[in-house]
């Protein structure tokens, strides 16, 4: 036989399990680093080292590879070598109470500093009220308080001696004072009055008047002298209140001695007490609910909100943030309802991830960091200005303008993380300039590894690495056996092995839910094959359909007998993340034409680019192939039967060639047989994707009508080192019930299709007669000619009617 | 002094010029004590009213302010305070339950007092005018020949612990120390003062130095000495007479 179909050792590249040195995988020591991620590894270990900003890093690759495990538990133990960060607290601001401060505290003295403060407020309620309790205050307050008020009352005697000196009598009345000349105890009557001398009369108003004068001028100073006794009664406050507050303010000055800052903030609270001493001497009698609220409100500014607390943290902090929304990224501002309205101070200042993580390492999704509404921006900026300066998203978008905090900003030094696929961090790349200034270090994780005798192992190691952890049982030498060759059928390729610990993990967990229903205590292959059928058997609802569809004659494909211009083209289909191979007729016609091939997908906005760009390779190859010499007067027409939604790729190239060949040589193709490839022009068959996916799909449609031994699929050469077939088609491939072949060009293909000789072509440009390639090179000719002699005939045609017309004229 | 029969009353007198509501909550305070009534005299003062009919009469206000005073507004102003007198009367009697009447009058105040028979009398006084109520001690003034009723009547009128003067001639102030000494319960601790002789304005002044929350003073006192200590004092006054 021309071509040879591929022997079953072929079809799969076996682990074999005595080729592993172990018993079970709980002999093997765990793995420290992911697998295979050694430039990846490279990366974070630089990224940690180096200090200056900027250095921070993206870690790229497919979900479900052990990034995010492995970043983390990598930062951990570098964090474990730093120092814990500062403590930091935002205290009121006593100068501009909107931009409240922050203040830093060695790791672990923020809570000291809360307490103290609270000791200090609550310290203060009694001895402020003590000391003005005391007789010094009392007598003292007594002393200005008289002077004070005696002051008027010795304006008033003094003019009212002065008065009765000149005989006139001063009354003193409920809204004032007034003055009125006596004669012999009594007022002046009127009468009296008239009958004085207008020189007396002059004389007694102008007393009069002088007298209501100097009490004016005295009275007037009351003002004045109230202020001024205000200002003592103010000194006197404050001196008391010193004496309460000094002792207990110098004590705390001295616990934080080597704090500049706390040590200034602890003078203005100082400052700040004695001029409130007030608020300290409140009976609790006069508290009503406003008075509560504002008596809460006023000691409320003594408070320290301790922003962040490092007393419990070990090392430099590392942090990953599930919801990067700019609130949680940089901290809020929160509000509480009081009296209807909603207000805010600095005790309502919320800490971010950032200000968390500072002094450490923050974790991020690059997808998430990018889905939340301005938190990229936010994130940016933090890192280009290295300081965390609260906002919130309608202030960030200048949405609000209402007065709200501006805590004062806190220096960042930080290494962010951020964790991604590929594909976004290379479009944010493109679009964003900054991405590559401020995230310098690149860690790209592949998703799979080479299969080599040491990696084999080392993927031994990492199944034991996962079993430990999860506490699963181990593995004995033929289950980690057959896991390993799931995870090459996993990568598509016998020579390589997949890194997606996620899906490794969830085979795993399933094979020791076998091995426990089992009650064994090692799994084994039999547990591992299992849990992969079963996998499968759960997520192939949709593959059943399609099966069930053909079979039932719904969607046509034969799986026997021939067909002139008809194949059995391979797709793939990946419906959550589970590819299932589905076989497709594919139909060509051909008639004289002008040497076009007409792609129904494309005409109907079903085919994509590159489905579009293998078929339009279908033209070049005619041309070079067979009509060198001759027009190619051809046109073509390929379909996809019964497929209606869009297709993509050139995989099916190669099938349609073969039937646009079989239907131009008039030479009928095997329905039993089923074709995958690409092809160029020059008629070479190229390696297509998910080989394994498209053979199991034919398969399994053969063997629900039966196999004959008849069935098969053809692939492209280059596909034979990613085959890893399940073990029923090897099965079958090995009992002569189902075979693959290999193909390298479209003759190859077409022989193995139509069981005819394609016939190579001679020196003189010439096929052999009954060879496919002669017969369709027959039937281009053919087209030409009758093409050549029609458009004679119409230019006949068309001259004839030109001297008619001349005739008529 | 008290008789035994009879309850005893207790004049208080008020005028434009005084602050009712201390002198009547001092006048409730020694009714209460001693179980006496109450007997509130307002007197319109006629100098007041001729004061206004002055064609250059005027007032200062207590913010220094100057403005023209008329007879009708000092008749409003005069019946105007007669009636918050009476009110704080009426309601400091009922609160305390006591026996109480009020009247109003028009003479010369210190006359009209003369003219009232009344163990005791309560001054109102001239505090408010200008300043609010200050808190001084007790000052009481013994005469000649004191006798106990005198301490007695200031501890009736003292609710909590406090010291007090007790002002007298020089040649009564052993008999006062003696008096002092012997009182079995002190709820007033007592200092003894000279009180100087001479003219009525010397008295005065002596007792307006210390400064007084309220005058205590036993036995009869002509009408210069009073209208001088209504002068210089400007807390209310009681006359046990």
């Amino acid at each position: 036989m021309k071509h040879r179909p591929l022997e079953a050792s072929q079809l799969c590249k076996r682990c074999a399990p005595e080729s592993l040195p172990f018993g079970s995988t709980a002999e093997l020591e765990p793995l420290s680093e992911p697998l295979g991620q050694e430039r990846a590894v490279e990366a974070l270990h630089f990224a940690v080292a180096e200090l200056r900003p900027g250095y921070n890093l993206v870690v790229v690759g497919p979900s479900g590879h052990g990034k995010h495990s492995f970043v983390e538990s990598m930062l951990r133990a570098a964090a474990a070598a730093g120092e814990a960060p500062p403590d930091w607290c935002y205290v009121h601001n006593f100068r501009t109470p909107h931009q409240p401060r922050a203040l830093q505290l060695p790791a672990g003295r923020g809570r000291g500093l809360v307490s103290d403060l609270e000791k200090l407020v609550e310290d203060l309620k009694v001895a402020i009220p003590a000391a003005f309790e005391g007789e010094y205050y009392r007598s003292r307050l007594q002393e200005i308080e008289e002077d004070f008020r005696e002051r008027p009352e010795r304006i008033i005697h003094e003019v009212e001696e002065e008065a009765r000196r000149s005989d006139i009598a001063m009354a003193r009345l409920p809204s004032g004072v007034a003055f009125a000349p006596i004669r012999g105890g009594e007022v002046l009557a009127p009468d009296q009055y008239e009958a004085l001398s207008d020189e007396d009369k002059e004389r007694l108003q102008r007393r009069v008047a002088e007298l209501q004068a100097k009490l004016q001028k005295g009275l007037r100073e009351l003002p004045q002298w109230a202020k001024e006794a205000r200002e003592k009664v103010r000194a006197l406050s404050r001196e008391v209140t010193r004496s309460a507050v000094d002792q207990t303010i110098e004590e705390l000055k001295g616990k934080y001695s080597e704090l500049a800052d706390v040590q200034t903030y602890l003078e203005e609270v100082r400052a700040d007490v004695l001029e409130h001493a007030d608020d300290f001497r409140k009976d609790e009698e006069e508290k009503g609910l406003l008075a509560e609220v504002t008596g809460k409100k006023s000691f409320l500014r003594y408070r320290v909100n301790l922003f962040v607390d490092n007393a419990e943290t070990r090392g430099a902090p590392v942090l990953y943030d599930d919801r990067p929304a700019i609130d949680h990224l940089i901290g809020r501002i929160e509000h509480r309802a009081e009296l209807g309205a909603l207000v805010s101070d600095f005790t309502l200042i919320k800490s971010g991830s950032l200000h968390q993580a500072n002094g450490g390492y923050l974790i991020l999704d690059l997808r998430k960091v990018l889905t939340y509404p301005h938190a990229w921006e936010s994130l940016k900026r933090a890192l280009f200005s290295r300081e965390l300066r609260i906002e919130s998203l309608s202030q960030a978008l200048g949405l609000t303008s209402t007065a709200s905090l501006e805590p004062e900003s806190i220096p960042l030094r930080i290494k962010v993380v951020l964790i991604g696929d590929r594909t976004l961090h290379h479009l944010l790349s493109e679009i964003d300039s900054d991405v590559g200034e401020l995230f310098r270090v690149v860690a790209e994780f592949d998703d799979r590894i080479e299969r080599t005798d040491e990696t084999t192992l080392a993927f031994a190691r990492q199944i034991a690495t996962i079993a430990r952890a999860e506490s699963l049982r181990p593995l004995d030498r033929a289950g980690t056996a057959r896991v390993i060759e799931h995870a090459a059928r996993l990568s598509g390729d016998s020579r390589k092995l997949s890194t997606c610990w996620r899906d490794i993990q969830a085979l795993l967990d399933e094979t020791d839910h076998r091995a426990r229903e089992r009650g064994g205590e090692l799994a084994t292959a039999a547990d591992v094959q299992r849990a992969i059928e079963m996998r499968l058997r759960r997520r192939d609802l949709a593959q059943r359909r399609v099966q069930e569809a053909i079979l039932r004659g719904t969607l046509l494909v034969d799986s026997s007998g021939s067909k002139v211009g008809q194949v059995n083209g391979l797709s793939v289909v990946e419906i959550g993340q589970i590819p299932f191979g589905w076989p497709t007729r594919i139909t060509a016609t051909a008639r004289v034409g002008d040497g076009k091939v007409v792609d129904i997908e494309r005409e109907v906005e079903l085919g994509g680019a590159l489905h579009s760009k293998g078929v339009l390779i279908l033209s070049s190859y005619f041309a070079a192939r067979f009509t060198r010499q001759i027009p190619l007067s051809l046109s073509a027409s390929l379909v996809f039967e019964q497929s209606y939604g869009a297709v993509e790729g050139d995989s099916a190239s190669l099938a349609e060639l073969c039937a646009l060949i079989s239907s131009l040589a008039d030479v009928p193709a095997r329905q039993s047989v089923a074709i995958t490839g690409s092809v160029n022009q020059l008629g070479q068959v190229q390696a297509i994707g998910a080989v394994n996916d498209k053979i199991e799909g034919f398969f399994d449609v053969c063997r629900s009508r039966e196999l004959t031994g008849e069935q098969g699929v053809i692939i492209p050469a280059s596909n034979v080192a990613h085959l890893m077939l399940r073990d029923d088609v090897i099965e079958a491939c090995e009992q002569g019930r189902f075979h693959v072949w290999t193909v390298e060009t479209v003759d190859d293909a077409i022989e193995i299709l139509t069981g005819v000789d394609a016939g190579l072509m001679d020196e003189s440009g010439e096929f052999p007669e009954d060879s496919v390639n002669g017969r369709a090179l027959q039937t281009l000719m053919s087209f030409a000619v009758i093409a050549e002699g029609f458009r004679k005939f119409v230019k006949v045609q068309v001259q004839d009617e030109g001297n008619e017309d001349d005739a008529d004229d | 002094m008290m008789p035994t029969t009879e309850p005893p009353t207790i004049l208080v007198r008020l005028d434009a010029s005084t602050e009712a509501r201390a002198a009547i909550d001092v006048a409730v305070r020694l009714a209460t004590a001693i179980d006496g009534r109450l007997s509130g005299l307002f007197v319109q003062d006629v100098d007041l009213l001729r004061l206004a009919e002055l064609p250059f009469a005027s007032l200062v206000g207590h913010g220094g302010e100057l403005r023209r005073l008329g007879p009708a507004e000092m008749e409003r102003m005069l019946d105007a305070e007669a009636e918050r007198a009476r009110r704080w009367f009426e309601r400091g009697a009922a609160e305390a339950r006591l026996v109480a009447s009020f009247r109003v009058v028009r003479g010369r105040p210190l006359r009209e007092l003369a003219a009232e028979v009344a163990e005791l009398v309560v001054m109102g006084g001239t505090a408010r005018v200008i300043s609010p109520a200050r808190r001084g001690r007790l000052v009481a003034v013994a005469p000649e020949t004191p006798d106990e009723s005198l301490l007695q009547l200031a501890e009736q009128l003292t609710s909590e612990p406090a010291s007090a003067l007790l002002m007298a001639p020089r040649a009564a102030l052993a008999a006062l120390r003696e008096l002092v000494r012997s009182r079995p319960t002190r709820v007033l601790s007592w200092h003894l003062g000279v009180l100087p002789g001479g003219e009525p304005s010397r008295i005065a002044r002596a007792l307006a130095r210390e400064r007084p929350g309220l005058v205590l003073v036993q036995g009869s006192l002509d009408e210069q000495t009073l209208r001088e200590l209504r002068s210089m004092i400007t807390c209310p006054l009681v006359l046990s007479r």
